[in-house]
């Protein structure tokens, strides 16, 4: 889900890219990524090979930093709060009156029984700092010309990739297409980015599917349903008090 | 001493009855007698390999660690007493690790383990993990940032050696933070359960990251000698910690592992019980029919006078015969099956997953002990004098007149 937000994020900049450094160009989209706040009404499709299942959510950002997301539909999750504050989780469960910090046992479990996990929430290694990037190639993808980015972490980072080949517009506003590979070359995952369209005086896209390699059949799909990338938020917002009171 | 001269050639008069008795004591023993070997072999395996690999023989923890091993439960200035502790004469090596929950990620797989940052120089004269390494070695290989993990972990996040994992835990300020590790080293114990959880790393890398200093430990796990006076010598090592730090001996550590040991011996003790009471059946049998058989002959011996208690003790000693050799020649071919089997072990290797799960080693190595062995002599003459009962009771019924008379 976050990967959803940054990557609509890096998208939103409406920003023309003057620098031609593969990582200046992913520098200056995370850049427009961390100083935005948005408020973002979603539907999550989780499909696997015997059934899907649909889950309704708003989502408000902070940057990269803080976010909070509640669940509205189906009935049974209604309610559901996941706050993100730094690298911390919280969960508030209004069925039992409980608020969890997940703990780092629990980071491991799918999000929601999605292909995301919340350690994928959460661990977001920075894209600029570690990874060196380097201009593959440039291509045309449904009609914009796209720059083929390869990022390769730095031997430090924390990070599981072998490396990251990203597809993003020469205007800085898309990011159409992320494979993972391992350190094999093998592909992990595939994240691919569709339909375009204006969103609150935005072009982007808008359709985000998550594609594990490795699972026949199983992918989740991010559909941006609403957007409002001018949204007042201050860090206050990301409190506990907040997680119960929020409709 | 005559009438065990005659109660011994009594019972070789029908040589073939008395050797089906024989015989079916003797397969009691056998059977009984090696599955306790095999048992008590497999009991003791699994204790020996807990303390060489898992727990040593005593761990020592800040008080509350055991029941809340939170990062911050550590034990703050471990000079002030580990000296002293690795001092005595028992105590043979001692390890100061860090130890807390992990997450470690590839690229495929996430899941929890307990990362235990250790000193490998201090750590291999402790355990005996260096020996369960499969692939790589354990941290012989200079390198920053090295893991050590077991094979069905690396199976199961699909890890191989030098790859990547990153491992996500707490710091001494309880924040959350973490790095990426190259597997240095894969290991297979023979505990399922054990190699699931446990990731190794070395102190020094562990430290820079979570912030850590040389002298903090969550644990300290100690290898002594040998295995003797555990109470005494836990007592001796208590006596130098601190209050608020605690110790424990493998049996406080592993209560099932205590309790184990302990419930084998009964459950086995029991298992030949049974043995030998469905065995009682069968003896009682056949001396009644020995008895009947010999009516007349009896009925003879008492009507020239005979002493009715002459020839109980008669009965005794051919029950106590009966179950004496068929004991002594099954508890024969015990010994040399277990002897024979001790020296290569059974390798049930087919089933090596199922026994891994309960923390066993797929490969037997029988063993059984002198006190078994006098244990079962005392519960065979204890069966035979049972067993003697009945016969005595129907020899005691005849009616000497009647049955001459008879034809």
């Amino acid at each position: 889900m976050k990967k959803a937000i940054i990557m609509l994020t890096l998208c939103l900049a409406g920003f023309t890219l003057q620098a031609q450094d593969a990582t200046e160009i992913v520098r200056e989209a995370y850049e427009k990524v961390n100083g935005s706040s948005s408020y973002i009404e979603m539907r999550m499709e989780i499909v696997r090979p015997e059934w899907t299942r649909n889950i309704s959510m708003k989502t408000w950002a902070l940057g990269m930093k803080y976010s909070m997301v509640y669940i509205t539909a189906p009935a049974q999750e209604k309610g559901q709060v996941f706050m993100k504050r730094d690298n911390e989780m919280w969960n508030w469960q209004p069925k039992i009156n409980r608020m969890i910090k997940l703990p780092p046992s629990m980071m491991m479990q799918s999000w929601m029984g999605s292909d995301f996990t919340n350690d994928d929430l959460i661990n977001q290694a920075s894209i600029v700092h570690d990874y060196t990037h380097k201009i593959l190639s440039t291509e045309i993808h449904e009609g914009f010309e796209c720059w083929k980015i390869e990022f390769i972490p730095k031997p430090d980072a924390p990070v599981v990739w072998g490396k990251i080949v990203s597809l993003i517009s020469k205007d800085g506003k898309h990011m159409f297409k992320t494979e993972f590979f391992d350190e094999d070359d093998y592909l992990v995952k595939t994240e691919i980015a569709t339909d375009v369209k204006t969103m609150d005086g935005q072009e982007i896209t808008t359709r985000f599917e998550t594609i594990p390699e490795d699972k026949e059949g199983h992918k989740t799909i991010m559909i941006m349903l609403e957007a409002d990338f001018d949204y007042d938020l201050t860090e206050d917002f990301f409190s506990q008090m907040k997680m119960k009171r929020i409709r | 001493m005559e009438i065990i001269k005659i109660a011994w050639r009594n019972i070789w008069r029908n040589p073939t009855r008395s050797l089906v008795v024989i015989i079916a004591v003797c397969f009691g023993m056998v059977g009984g007698g090696f599955s306790t070997a095999v048992m008590v072999g497999a009991v003791n395996q699994r204790i020996e390999k807990a303390i060489n690999n898992e727990s040593s023989h005593f761990q020592i923890h800040k008080k509350g660690f055991l029941d809340n091993p939170e990062i911050g439960n550590y034990m703050s200035d471990v000079n002030a007493f580990l000296p002293e502790i690795l001092k005595k004469p028992f105590v043979e090596a001692g390890s100061s690790r860090l130890k807390i929950d992990c997450s470690i990620a590839s690229p495929y797989q996430n899941t929890g383990a307990i990362l235990l940052a250790i000193n490998p120089e201090d750590e291999i004269r402790v355990t005996e993990l260096e020996n369960a390494i499969v692939e790589g070695d354990f941290f012989k290989t200079d390198g920053k940032n090295q893991v050590i993990l077991s094979s069905s972990m690396a199976d199961k996040l699909k890890l191989k050696m030098r790859s990547k994992p990153v491992l996500t835990f707490l710091d001494v300020n309880a924040d959350l933070t973490g790095g990426a590790f190259r597997v240095a080293g894969i290991y297979h114990t023979d505990n399922q359960m054990f190699d699931d959880m446990h990731i190794f790393v070395k102190r020094a890398d562990f430290e820079s990251i979570a912030g850590f200093i040389p002298t903090d430990a969550h644990e300290i796990a100690l290898r002594f000698t040998d295995n003797e006076n555990l109470t005494s010598r836990s007592e001796e090592i208590q006596a130098i910690l601190p209050e608020s730090i605690d110790g424990k001996n493998w049996k406080a550590i592993n209560p099932d592992l205590g309790m184990m040991n302990m419930m084998t011996e009964q459950f086995l003790w029991y298992l030949v019980a049974i043995i030998m009471f469905a065995l009682a059946f069968g003896i009682i049998n056949t001396m009644l029919m020995s008895i009947l058989e010999r009516k007349k002959e009896l009925g003879m011996l008492m009507a020239v006078g005979m002493h009715q208690g002459k020839i109980r003790r008669m009965i005794i000693w051919e029950t106590i015969f009966l179950t004496l050799i068929g004991s002594f020649a099954g508890l024969l071919i015990n010994q040399i099956l277990v002897s024979l089997t001790a020296k290569n072990g059974i390798n049930l290797s087919a089933y090596a997953e199922g026994f891994s799960s309960f923390g066993f080693s797929a490969v037997l190595y029988p063993e059984i002990s002198l006190n078994f062995y006098l244990q079962i002599v005392a519960l065979v003459i204890v069966t035979a004098l049972v067993a003697a009962i009945f016969p005595i009771i129907r020899a005691g019924k005849m009616k000497p007149a009647e049955i001459i008379s008879s034809n």
